[in-house]
Formats: structure tokens, sequence, C-alpha cells
């Protein structure tokens, strides 16, 4: 079974170690333990998905710390990328 | 653990044995390449600044400078100039003469002749290199390595293979009574909150605090988004979304041992253990400072993608003779297309069910047999003919 991992037990997104298609259940390896999860598209190795819903404007979490915040409403198992989520460093855009 | 290498006087040790021809202007690159050429051993120094730097860039030029020279890889210098540039040749001649090696000078402005500068200078440089030759590797504890530790190319596997393999090296080298130097300023953005808790004080913790304070703040006053060049377009298609993300995932590198101290660009840490270097992540400017800091050998922690089919280093001198410089890749995705470009893959942590500790041990005799001298790094082979290229903050006049 193609695998993907969680860093951190704070976190909501899993890293994908696999190319996976749409529907293909994948092996999270979180610690110890593992657990099986449904990526619902698409996503590429190295990649991300949500591990659980994510809302429009929370925060994004890998390593246990905030990676970005949700510029969408994100689904389990949908990918997580710069399509809906950005940064909140350097934005010399907004200041 | 031990390895082979060269005791210096002032008790360093060095992984190679070089002697270094080190221009004070880079008005005249082509002289230490003329100096040098031929001569066994003995390396050309040109860079990138002539009488066109200010105030702090100066006094952060004329201690890189010295203190390349002070790298225990080096066994001594041949410092040449013009004798009318803005660094101080002077200057620069007393400190590494402070770091007790044998160091000569030779300025235009005494010789007043091209032809018989060369000829002097390439007298000098093989009275250095007969005498280098001469000196014997012996035995020594792992703990007189300083290790830099960098990455680049870097995609969502940096974080979860490479870097926790450096890291583990990291610690391992720190416990053997060893210093590991890392840098990057741009790449902790994100990431600074927990460096900081890893400082042995307040002082420290501080400085760090304020690195990646300033770097952000020089970013806002351009009015643009970090997001056009941080993370590079190359890392985005590697799957890395954000800079926290890769601050994140590149601190792993650094290992879990407290963080001693805080160093200025091309400057020597004071005591052994980790430090952190405020400085860029580009590698060409990063070589320079790093060598500065007294670093004998670096890894170059990389993911996959197009910056992993280069023979050389990315956005680096096609060769950096001062240090061996190891890469690592954990990307098990095309690795055949770029496995003789790399010197070690960990992408068996992934593949092969291989333990990041197991990589780590792996990575850690890689170490040893590089800087015993009983292997050349990819990078390391060829020969060097590029000018260095040292880092500025201020205008460029």
């Amino acid at each position: 079974m193609k695998k993907a991992i969680v860093i951190d037990l704070k976190d909501n997104v899993a890293t994908l170690l696999a190319d996976v298609d749409a529907n293909d259940v994948v092996q999270v390896m979180m610690g110890d333990k593992t657990t099986k999860t449904k990526v619902q598209e698409r996503v590429q190795f190295g990649h991300k998905f949500a591990m659980k819903a994510i809302n429009k404007g929370q925060n994004v979490v890998k390593y246990g710390e905030v990676v970005g915040q949700a510029t969408k409403d994100i689904g389990e198992g949908q990918h997580v990328h710069v399509h809906n989520v950005e940064s909140l460093r350097g934005r010399g855009d907004l200041a | 653990m031990r390895f082979q290498g060269y005791r210096r006087k002032n008790g360093s040790v060095g992984v190679r044995n070089l002697v270094a021809v080190i221009t004070t202007t880079g008005c005249i690159n082509e002289l230490p390449k003329l100096i040098s050429r031929k001569i066994p051993g003995t390396i050309p120094l040109g860079h990138n600044l002539s009488c066109s730097h200010l105030g702090d860039d100066l006094e952060q030029s004329t201690r890189t400078l010295a203190n390349l020279a002070g790298n225990p890889n080096i066994f001594g210098a041949v410092l040449v100039g013009m004798g009318c540039e803005q660094m101080s040749p002077e200057k620069i001649y007393r400190d590494i003469q402070k770091l007790e090696k044998p160091i000569e000078m030779l300025m235009l402005k005494e010789v007043e002749d091209w032809n018989e500068l060369i000829r002097r200078g390439r007298n000098a440089a093989q009275r250095m290199s007969e005498q280098a030759l001469k000196q014997e590797r012996e035995e020594v504890e792992l703990g007189e390595i300083s290790l830099a530790i960098k990455c680049g190319g870097s995609d969502t596997t940096s974080g979860v293979v490479s870097n926790p393999v450096a890291g583990f090296v990291a610690d391992r080298i720190i416990s053997e009574g060893g210093t590991v130097v890392f840098t990057e300023t741009p790449e902790i953005l994100g990431a600074e909150h927990v460096l900081a808790k890893r400082a042995i004080n307040k002082d420290v913790a501080d400085k760090v605090l304020e690195a990646a304070k300033n770097t952000e703040r020089r970013i806002m006053e351009m009015g643009v988004d970090l997001r056009g060049s941080e993370p590079t377009p190359a890392n985005i298609a590697g799957g890395l979304t954000t800079i926290e993300e890769k601050s994140l995932g590149a601190i792993v590198k650094a290992g879990s041992a407290p963080l001693q101290g805080v160093l200025n660009y091309g400057e020597r840490p004071s005591g052994k253990g980790l430090h952190f270097m405020d400085g860029p992540a580009r590698t060409a400017e990063l070589l320079a400072g790093i060598a500065g800091a007294g670093c004998q050998l670096m890894i170059f922690s990389m993911g996959g993608g197009l910056p992993s089919l280069l023979p050389m280093l990315p956005a680096a001198p096609a060769r950096f003779p001062l240090m061996p410089v190891i890469k690592m890749s954990g990307n098990p995705d095309g690795y055949e297309k770029r496995k003789d470009f790399i010197d070690i893959y960990v992408g068996s942590v992934i593949e092969a069910g291989e333990t990041i500790d197991q990589a780590g041990e792996r990575l850690l005799q890689e170490i040893v047999s590089v800087a015993s001298g009983q292997k050349q790094t990819i990078y390391e082979k060829g020969a060097y003919e590029e000018p260095l290229l040292i880092q500025i903050d201020g205008p460029s006049l």
C-alpha cells in the first residue's frame, strides 16, 4: 500500500511518499502508529493532503507548527498546497 | 570516533592541506590564477569585491578574507593585491598571522611590475607548497570536526528524510565534542521561535529572533510578497507550500543540540557545539561565509527535482576548493537520473525501510572517509578557477 507520513501528532496534514490517484487509500504513519486514509484527488509524491477538514482561515499545521493559513475550505483527503494555503510571513504585499 | 587530519600550529585540524593564493581586491582575479597554476595543492582565491563597498560590509569582507586563510584546510596563504584597495591588506595580513598561519604578502605598489609580481608570487607559493607537502596526516578525534550543513533544491523529502539524517549526524558530531554551523536566515522564517527555544541563554535567543526579524523587515520594505522567491518554484513543484513549511523542514538538519551562539557572516565561533550564522541562503555567498567560519567540510542536503540533476551545487561556483561538500539526497523519485551527482543516497529510508539512525551512521562513515582523504567528493573533483562571492548587505558602488 502507498504510504504517507504525519510528522507531529498536532499536524492536520500528511506528506505523501508516493504518487496517488483519486480515491486511493494510503497507509499513514504517525509516530509509532499507522492509520488508513482515503485521498480524494490525484496528488503527487511529496505533496500534502488534509488529515481532517480545514476551514478557510484556519491554520495548516505540520511539524507541530503553523505553516500557513487555508484560503479555502479544504476537505479531508484533499490536496493541500499553494492553491488553498497562503504563507503568513514576508508579506510585503500586505504591508 | 577518529579520523586522519592535518594538525595546524593553532590546534585546529584540516581535512585537506592547501596553499591559498588570496587577492585583496577583485580587480586582479587573474593574478592568483597565474600564481597558483600547476603548483601542487595550491588554490587561487579571487572574489567579487574591489573599492566598491562601505562600513559594515568592509569589515565583513576583511574578516571573511582573513578567516578564509584561517580555515583549518589551509596550510598557509600568499596574499596578493594592488596596494591601493579599500580593504586593508596589512590588516588582513596581521589577522592571518594571529591565526598562526604561514603567510607572505606581495603588493603591486611595492613591486611595480606585473610580471615580477607573478614571478615572486609563484616563488612564494612554490616554497609554501613544498612545506605543506611535508606535513602528514595524523589520527585525531572526530570532535575536531566543524561541520557545515546546508540544504538546497529542497522538496518535502528534505524535511522528512535527508535533513533528519543530517540532524542525526549534527547531534553525533556535537556529542563527540565537535562543532556544527548552519545558516540561511531567510530559511528560518517561520521556525525562528523553535530555534530560540533551543538557545543556551536569552542573548542567543534574541540574536536568532533579531536575525529573522531583520531579514523579514527588509523584504517587507521592498513591498513585495516573499512567495515570489521563497519557496522557489522548484520547491513548490516538490510539494513545499510556504516559507514556514520550508523553514521548519530546514532547521531539522541542525539536529537537536542546544544553540550555543549566533555568528556574523564569515565569523569564527568562539566555542564548540551548534552555531547559527546570520547569512544568505544562496549557495555562492554562503560557501565563502561558512568556510570563513572554519568549517572543514559541508553536507549539502537535497531533495529531487531539477536542481538535483546538476553535477555542481545549485547557485554556486562550479567548484569550491576550500572544503569538500558531500551531496546527499533522500528522494527516490527519479533517483537513477541523478545518481552520478549524489555522494550519498538516503532515499532508502522511504524505499527500503532503513531508519534515519542507520542512514545517519552511513553518512557519518562517509564524513570520516572524506575527512581522512580516503575519498574525494563529486563536487571536489576537477579544477577550480572561479572567484568566490562574498556577501555584502549595503550598496555595491
